[in-house]
C-alpha cells in the first residue's frame, strides 16, 4: 500500500462521516450524502482497485485512467461552483429584502 | 395624480442637496430618496431637507435601492413613478416630458435617452460603451433602444408594479428593458439632456469594469430564469 492510498482512505473516510454526521443533524439532505458517499467511495475503489478505473476509462475513449478522473473531476467543480454561484445569488437576494423591508419600516 | 420622484444614492453628500432643491424648484414635491449604506452625510441631508429619506443598513447596490424606492412610492399611492440620478447629470425640467405620454396613458413607461437628439458633448468612449449596451440589449432581449443605461426613467402604477427589479447591482438597467418586453408594456424613448460634470464623470468611473459584470449576469440570468 503506497502513501497515496492511505491517504485516500483516511481523508475519504473522514469526509464521509462529516457528510454523515451532517446529514443527522438534518443540515444536509439525503441526496447530498448519497453524492458525497458516491464522490469518496469512488475515490477509495480507484485507489485500491486502479484496473477499474482503466476499464472505466477504456469505456469513456480515455487513454490513461488518470486523464479521466482529472476530467470528471473538473466536470464536477464546475458543477458545484456553479451550484454555490446560484445559491450566494439566492442569498444576495434575500438579504437585500431584509434590507429593503427594514429600510421602508424604519422611515 | 400624484408623482413620486425615486433618486438612488451612494456617497452623494456632494450633489444630493442641489438635487432635490432642483426638483423642489420643479414643483416635485414628493421625493423619496434611497441612500444605499452610503459612507458620507447623504442620508442625513436628505432627511434635513424633508424628503422621504429611506436607508439600507448595508449596501446593496442601485437596482436593489430603486426597487427599495419604488416599493415605498407604490405603498405612498404614487400614480407615476419617476426614477433620478442622485449625481446631479438629470434635468427635473426632462421630467414634464417623461411623464406626459403615461398621463396621457398613451405609454407605461418612457425612458430618457441622450442619444436621440445629437448631443456633441457625450464622451465618445462613454458612447461607444453605452451603443454596445444596446447593441447586446437588442440581440438578447429583442428591445430597440438608442440608450440602454440611461437612469433617468418613467413609470406608470401598472408598469411599476409590474417591473420588479431582481438584480441588486447594475444590472437592472438591462433588466428593466426585459421586463418591459416580457410584460408587454407599452415604451417610448424620450430625448433628455445629460450634464456631463466633473463630478459627474467621476462617479460614472466604474461602468467599464461594470459593463463586463453586468453581460456576465445577463448571460447567467438567461441560463437560469
Amino acid at each position: 500500500m503506497s502513501l497515496i492510498h492511505i491517504i485516500v482512505i483516511v481523508f475519504g473516510l473522514f469526509a464521509i462521516s462529516r457528510a454523515y454526521l451532517r446529514y443527522k443533524e438534518s443540515k444536509v439532505k439525503l441526496g447530498e450524502l448519497l453524492f458525497w458517499t458516491g464522490i469518496w467511495g469512488a475515490a477509495m475503489v480507484f485507489a485500491f482497485f486502479p484496473d477499474t478505473l482503466n476499464w472505466l476509462s477504456d469505456r469513456a475513449g480515455f487513454r490513461r485512467g488518470m486523464d479521466f478522473l482529472i476530467a470528471i473531476s473538473v466536470i464536477t467543480l464546475f458543477y458545484l461552483v456553479f451550484r454555490i454561484y446560484v445559491k450566494l445569488d439566492e442569498t444576495g437576494q434575500d438579504i437585500t429584502k431584509i434590507i429593503r423591508e427594514i429600510a421602508k419600516s424604519k422611515k | 395624480m400624484s408623482i413620486y420622484v425615486v433618486i438612488p444614492a451612494y456617497n452623494e453628500a456632494g450633489m444630493i442637496r442641489k438635487v432635490i432643491n432642483g426638483l423642489k424648484k420643479a414643483n416635485y414635491t414628493n421625493i423619496v430618496v434611497v441612500d444605499d449604506s452610503s459612507n458620507d452625510k447623504t442620508y442625513e441631508i436628505a432627511k434635513d431637507m424633508g424628503v422621504h429619506a429611506l436607508r439600507h443598513i448595508i449596501n446593496r447596490g442601485q437596482g436593489a435601492s430603486l426597487r427599495t424606492g419604488i416599493e415605498y412610492a407604490l405603498e405612498q399611492g404614487a400614480d407615476i413613478i419617476v426614477t433620478f440620478d442622485a449625481d446631479g447629470q438629470h434635468q427635473p425640467a426632462d421630467i414634464k416630458k417623461l411623464i406626459k405620454p403615461i398621463k396621457k396613458k398613451q405609454v407605461d413607461v418612457t425612458l430618457g435617452s441622450r442619444f436621440i437628439r445629437k448631443d456633441k458633448s457625450i464622451p465618445k468612449l462613454r458612447r461607444l460603451y453605452l451603443k454596445t449596451g444596446a447593441l447586446v440589449l437588442f440581440l438578447m432581449y429583442g428591445i430597440q433602444l438608442t440608450d440602454s443605461h440611461n437612469g433617468l426613467r418613467a413609470f406608470s402604477r401598472k408598469a411599476a408594479s409590474k417591473i420588479k427589479i431582481q438584480g441588486d447591482r447594475m444590472e437592472h438597467a438591462s433588466e428593466i428593458p426585459e421586463k418591459i418586453k416580457k410584460n408587454r408594456l407599452r415604451y417610448k424613448e424620450i430625448p433628455v439632456k445629460i450634464k456631463y460634470t466633473e463630478y459627474s464623470k467621476k462617479h460614472g468611473q466604474n461602468f467599464k469594469t461594470n459593463a463586463f459584470k453586468i453581460f456576465f449576469k445577463m448571460v447567467i440570468n438567461k441560463l437560469l430564469r
